[in-house]
């Protein structure tokens, strides 16, 4: 009976493993094939390392290599607003644990507040709102909003308030230092963890964020990547078939598609992989059977 | 035989001192003000000025007087309005369905033999985590071809599924959806329920596996409720989150030449309405009736779950 | 027709389509391009005549006017380009523009091109200069898009199997619906 239930388990867990992970099986091996291939051959097979190189060439010519420019603007917009994050939302955090300031709760709850209300509620709202300010068209339209990161504020928060010993403050007050020395000698060599966790989410909500930077940017040499890939999608002709009816062909087809998708998530796999420790350490903070 | 004492959240042992050694709670000293005024500006323009805009905008005419529910009652008239709110809401329930069952379910299987075998079915789970909303979508748009999706076999036999138009039948698009967005976040959402079972006391465990209790039910009668604020908040934040849908619908409209139509969800209603027909008033009078049901959820999810800290 | 699996289905080896109704463009993006017909079989003919149909209709796909924004900072330099572009441009050979010129000059150069290309087993222009005359005159540009209604209220139920002449009267309601929601008065 045992083995039975141990079995079904087993079952269960490969199978949702399979759900899972297959798709992204494709789209790695997708770019290897031709289009035609990818419709004769079996989804799973290995094409040939000679189709890739002529899928990158497509999409690289594609629109006066727009797509580097993409991935440019995704990196641009991604450091920038998160470098910006890091210098606000540190010290907020580190204020908020610690200060003792009318208004502070009431800044907390706000923060928590529009922390957990979803980010779409607010895309249109910011849009009509740079608007208003003529920002429209500026890269900061789309920088601005993104350093934004009460999540940050709020992981800062948290850290701060239990990660401070006892002793070093109170060393800081006998010595009578300021706010910010204490700051400084205090809270910023400590500071290391929560920085690693605070660039993650940031980054990773950053280039991963789709809805404003399409709301808020007519241009396309603006676009960040993932509103790039859309772009490319109804330029794609099995999916927009009057693309296929110009007279010079605009060679993206379903495997420079998959490979300009791959690429795109490239970069954040990467933070992610690296940032695993740093996640697991500090998430929830119930990491750790008692 | 007695049972540990249960803690269901690490204890304080003291009250933090704050800058200067003043008590957190007592007397104002206004220490530490300096520190969140670089972050006061973002917020209150890009979480508080929004959210206020969005509401004048939504009472008011396009040449600024006063609308009172003029704006409401006519994009809750308009043709696309209720088909919008039923497939948001159909999308939600399915999407929560999904995440109730198999979420909390995965997590479970996970916990009940946490060992090496575990920590690599989720990190397996989590992958997909990596693409984000616009590229998941991609990635699906392929599987749900049948054509060359490696899915194809269990498409033709078990969804009766041949062509790529049928598998966006109207019918079908909420679970569509749904299966996209549990792809790409159940693994983090599978991580938060494996963290908060640990929280559980080992000993809780061990006591009821001794009285000779089976794995299904220590999942079910002892784990699963003392996992209930996260489970909450799970489904609070999910249903909230699940009524803004955009990209899905979106770009699978752009990939279709508009058999999913560009209104299909209640944010593309409002985007159309801004960018279309140029009606920034209606489409703030959408993104307030979003905004409400975010704000409602977000809360509940503060006040109710005890899982947020507002003290020192 | 438009999705990759009419092209497995019906192109390259099962070689499957007989005829077509379409626009000129046809020719190199769907016939050369998706369904891979090789050159010398094809070339275009008048449309067929439905029974009470007097004079055969034809009609314009994914042509149309040129819109310039009154935002623009070039105002004159985009109206050169425009008129450039309806009037002049006309390349030679393989990078000849594969969309039926309106203006009438230009067109009848690049007709002239067009029967001398290869592809075709004999010359398509006759029957391209005599659908001309017949457009549609019930036919304009509408300020909101009209071709999704199409995909969204018919092709969504000819993929769920119901035939095409029962749909009408969905496909003209969804129609009305649009045009009044982009403030077009419709009467019935």
């Amino acid at each position: 009976m045992r083995i039975a239930v141990r079995g079904l388990r087993l079952v269960i867990l490969v199978a949702f493993a399979v759900f899972f992970v297959i798709p992204i099986g494709w789209l790695i091996l997708a770019p290897t094939k031709a289009d035609g291939a990818l419709v004769t051959s079996s989804p799973l097979s290995f094409g040939s390392i000679h189709q890739v190189v002529l899928a990158w060439d497509h999409l690289d010519a594609f629109s006066d290599h727009i797509y580097r420019v993409w991935i440019g603007n995704s990196l641009l917009y991604s450091f920038s607003a998160t470098a910006i994050v890091l210098a606000t939302a540190i010290p907020a955090g580190y204020g908020l644990a610690l200060g003792n300031f009318p208004g502070r709760r009431v800044v907390l709850t706000l923060t928590l507040v529009v922390m957990i209300m979803p980010a779409a509620a607010l895309v249109l709202p910011i849009f009509l709102e740079l608007n208003a300010l003529h920002l429209i068209g500026s890269v900061l339209s789309v920088i601005l909003p993104f350093s934004f990161f009460p999540f940050g504020v709020y992981l800062a928060y948290l850290y701060y308030s239990t990660a401070i010993p006892r002793d070093l403050l109170d060393a800081a007050r006998v010595d009578g230092a300021g706010e910010w020395q204490t700051f400084r000698r205090i809270a910023l060599p400590l500071a290391k963890p929560i920085v690693a966790l605070v660039f993650f989410f940031s980054f990773v909500a950053d280039w991963n964020n789709f809805f404003l930077p399409y709301a808020v940017l007519a241009d396309s040499s603006q676009y960040p990547i993932q509103v790039g890939l859309s772009n490319l999608l109804s330029s794609t002709p099995s999916f927009n078939p009057a693309q296929g009816g110009g007279g010079q062909q605009v060679n993206i087809f379903r495997p420079e598609l998959a490979l300009a998708t791959l690429l795109a998530v490239i970069p954040v796999a990467i933070v992610f992989l690296l940032s695993q420790r740093a996640l697991v350490r500090g998430m929830l903070g119930g990491a750790v059977k008692q | 035989m007695s049972s540990p004492a249960l803690t269901s959240a690490p204890v304080e042992a003291t009250r933090p001192r704050g800058l200067h050694g003043a008590p957190v709670r007592g007397r104002r000293t206004g220490a530490g003000v300096s520190f969140i005024l670089p972050y006061l500006p973002f917020l209150i323009g890009f979480g508080i000025a929004p959210m206020i805009y969005a509401l004048v905008l939504a009472f008011t005419t396009s040449s600024g007087g006063w609308a009172g529910t003029g704006n409401f009652t006519r994009t809750f008239k308009d043709y696309r309005f209720l088909p919008a709110f039923e497939h948001i809401l159909l999308y939600t329930g399915v999407w929560l369905g999904a995440l109730i069952v198999f979420v909390v379910g995965l997590a479970l299987l996970l916990h009940g033999r946490a060992n090496r075998v575990s920590t690599g079915f989720r990190f397996l789970f989590y992958l997909p985590g990596a693409l984000a909303g616009a590229a998941a979508v991609l990635v699906w748009l392929f599987m749900l071809d049948p054509a060359v999706s490696p899915f194809s076999f269990l498409e033709h036999n078990v969804f009766g599924v041949q062509l790529f138009v049928q598998s966006i039948a109207p019918g079908k698009l909420p679970f569509v959806f749904a299966m996209i967005a549990f792809w790409t976040g159940a693994g983090g959402w599978i991580v938060v329920m494996y963290g908060a079972l640990n929280t559980i006391p080992y000993e809780l465990d061990e006591a009821a596996r001794i009285d000779g209790a089976g794995p299904f039910t220590i999942a079910l009668r002892l784990k699963l409720p003392l996992i209930r604020k996260w489970i909450a908040y799970m489904l609070i934040l999910s249903f909230a989150t699940g009524t803004q849908l955009f990209i899905e619908p979106q770009l699978v409209n752009e990939a279709s030449l508009g058999l999913v139509p560009d209104t299909w969800s209640s944010n593309q209603l409002a985007y159309q309405l801004a960018f279309r027909y140029g009606d920034f008033n209606a489409a703030a009078a959408i993104a307030v009736d979003l905004l409400v049901i975010g704000l409602l959820a977000a809360v509940l999810i503060v006040t109710r779950t005890g899982l947020f800290r507002r003290e020192g | 027709m438009f999705t990759p699996d009419f092209a497995k289905k019906y192109g390259g080896a099962n070689d499957k389509v007989l005829m077509m109704p379409g626009p000129s463009w046809y020719a190199q993006a769907v016939f050369q391009a998706t369904l891979h017909i090789p050159a010398g079989q094809i070339t275009a003919a008048m449309p067929l005549q439905w029974k009470n149909e007097t004079p055969i209709t034809t009609g314009q796909v994914g042509g149309g006017p040129w819109i310039i924004s009154r935002h623009s900072k070039n105002l004159a330099t985009a109206a050169n380009f425009v008129e450039w572009a309806t009037t002049v441009f006309n390349p030679p050979g393989a990078n000849a523009r594969p969309g039926y010129p309106a203006y009438e000059p230009l067109a009848n150069s690049w007709l002239k091109d067009l029967s001398a290309n290869p592809y075709f087993a004999a010359d398509p222009t006759p029957a391209l200069k005599a659908a001309a005359s017949l457009i549609w005159s019930g036919w304009n540009l509408v300020t909101y898009p009209d071709q999704p209604v199409w995909s969204n209220a018919v092709v969504t139920q000819l993929v769920a199997g119901k035939s095409l002449s029962s749909l009408m009267p969905a496909f003209g309601h969804a129609l009305s619906q649009a045009a009044q929601a982009a403030g077009y008065q419709v009467s019935q």
